[in-house]
């Protein structure tokens, strides 16, 4: 127990003291009293006076929901509309990963590979994390939450077509390739970019003047032309073979050319 | 150029040397430069965006227009042949086999085509042109129910289409084809064969190997098969003012670029 942690029976009269550097926290039939302080591991229920003093060692506070790496602990920290904050039991990453994992090969036909390779790493160093022999930087471990949420958002949106969704490609890259580059930072921006398709601008140049084929058109719009077709013909496999090595005997040597200017 | 009457010559099935009314396209800079002879196959430009995912994008000009099928007779087929010929190995008998290939929509998709283009478009001399004596270019004459103008094959652009996307005018005789089959292969292979036979055919020898010596690259040296080397000596040319060539195929005096 950290020297900054007190802990002593609760009585019944016992209120919450949110003032001065302590804070008082009920848990079961014991209050444990705790001293502000910049950082905190401690993930069991718990009252706060001072919200600053408990998230000044966080890294990402969005909306209501806070949550940072410090180490292998993870806390999540919710406020109430009573303005009571509670944490929740802490969780090693190791487990934070798998369940991640689990949770997006459970709602899609992602391979382990495929998911790592949205977490920018490949499936040995996942495994790694999952196993403990290695810690996921916070960075990493956050490209892993965003593809969470977000086949929890095309579900809703598409249900059964995430994985198709996650793959689809639009400029050679799909969704998996923009979290790892950190290009979708919240789940809904998925539509954004999956949907993306690069602008293509088209300028017509009206003909100065008779086109060539003019007459040729003319006779297919009153339908006296008819489509080419396809008329097979059997034919030998020496039709389609080549030697190369006849290429010597056949072919003239061609005489040796200075190197043109002009080409760049 | 040849009679009309002589180059035309109607076919039902597809061949090399078929006149088809198609799309044509190519790949083009951001400028949206189009050169004079293909300004009127360029009607549209596309341009995308980004293609290039490093901001650059990727242009096409494309338009409608007269164009010959270059690609050979067998590469018609192709596809149906081996799936005849891998049908005929499991079993099925030939008859059945060729028609299930004959079902198959996805087979010999492609063709390969280069337009038709009004020599008046070209930096060429027009009567060169038409007569056939510029590399690149094979003359047309004119159909004889006007589907087709008075112009030339444009074997400088080529670009592949689907097959099913295209109309056919008309077809050209065995003497026809034989042109542009020469003209395919004066273009994209042999640039000197014409020369080397004539000058085999003069000295009487099989010429071994041409050369010109990169420390004298005015002068030629043919090896004949009895060991002796005749030396060729080519007269310094003037360089074009406006092309920087020295008599290339496309100034007034024609000639040949080999």
């Amino acid at each position: 127990m950290s020297p900054q942690l007190q802990v002593r029976p609760a009585h019944v009269h016992d209120e919450v003291d949110v003032g001065g550097p302590w804070s008082i926290l009920p848990i079961a039939d014991s209050l444990l009293e705790r001293r502000s302080s910049t950082t905190t591991r401690l993930g069991m229920p718990f009252v706060l006076s001072d919200l600053d003093d408990l998230f000044a060692g966080a890294e990402q506070m969005t909306g209501a929901v806070a949550s940072w790496t410090a180490q292998f602990w993870q806390s999540y920290i919710s406020s109430t509309e009573s303005g009571i904050t509670y944490a929740s039991t802490p969780r090693p990453v190791r487990e934070e990963v798998q369940r991640l994992r689990d949770e997006i090969a459970r709602r899609t036909r992602l391979t382990r590979e495929q998911i790592a390779r949205a977490a920018g790493v490949d499936r040995r160093s996942m495994s790694a994390w999952v196993k403990g022999d290695a810690t996921p930087s916070v960075e990493k471990l956050e490209r892993l939450q965003v593809l969470a949420e977000v086949v929890r958002d095309i579900d809703a949106a598409e249900p059964g077509r995430s994985t198709e969704v996650l793959l689809s490609r639009t400029a050679g890259h799909d969704l998996l390739d923009h979290i790892a580059a950190g290009r979708l930072t919240y789940a809904r921006a998925w539509q954004s970019l999956q949907g993306a398709a690069p602008p293509v601008t088209v300028v017509h140049r009206p003909s100065t003047k008779r086109p060539l084929h003019q007459n040729a058109l003319d006779a297919y719009l009153k339908g006296e032309l008819k489509p080419l077709g396809r008329a097979a013909t059997i034919r030998p496999d020496s039709d389609y073979e080549q030697d190369l090595s006849q290429a010597e005997r056949l072919m003239p040597v061609e005489p040796v050319r200075r190197s043109r200017r002009g080409y760049q | 150029m040849m009679n009309p009457v002589d180059y035309y010559e109607w076919h039902d099935e597809p061949r090399q040397g078929d006149i088809v009314l198609c799309g044509v396209s190519r790949i083009i800079a951001e400028d949206h430069h189009s050169p004079s002879q293909w300004e009127s196959l360029d009607a549209h430009f596309l341009q995308v965006d980004d293609a290039w995912n490093s901001g650059k994008a990727l242009g096409v000009a494309a338009g409608i227009g007269l164009a010959m099928v270059v690609t050979h007779d067998c590469q018609l087929d192709k596809e149906w042949n081996q799936r005849v010929r891998e049908l005929q190995k499991s079993g099925v008998e030939l008859e059945l086999a060729e028609r299930q290939a004959s079902a198959d929509t996805t087979l010999d998709r492609t063709l390969i085509i280069s337009p038709l283009v009004d020599p008046n478009d070209l930096r060429g001399e027009r009567g060169n042109l038409l007569a056939g004596r510029v590399i690149g270019y094979v003359p047309v004459p004119p159909h004889p129910e006007e589907l087709v103008d008075e112009c030339v094959v444009d074997l400088t652009y080529q670009c592949t289409i689907d097959r099913l996307d295209v109309v056919k005018v008309t077809s050209v005789s065995e003497a026809a084809r034989k042109q542009l089959r020469y003209a395919l292969i004066q273009l994209d292979a042999l640039r000197t064969s014409d020369l080397g036979f004539e000058v085999e055919a003069v000295i009487g020898r099989t010429i071994e190997r041409v050369e010109v010596p990169a420390r004298d690259p005015l002068t030629v040296r043919i090896q004949l098969d009895d060991g002796n080397v005749i030396q060729l000596l080519q007269q310094p040319g003037t360089p074009d003012q406006e092309t920087g060539r020295t008599g290339g195929f496309f100034s007034a005096e024609g000639g040949g670029d080999a």
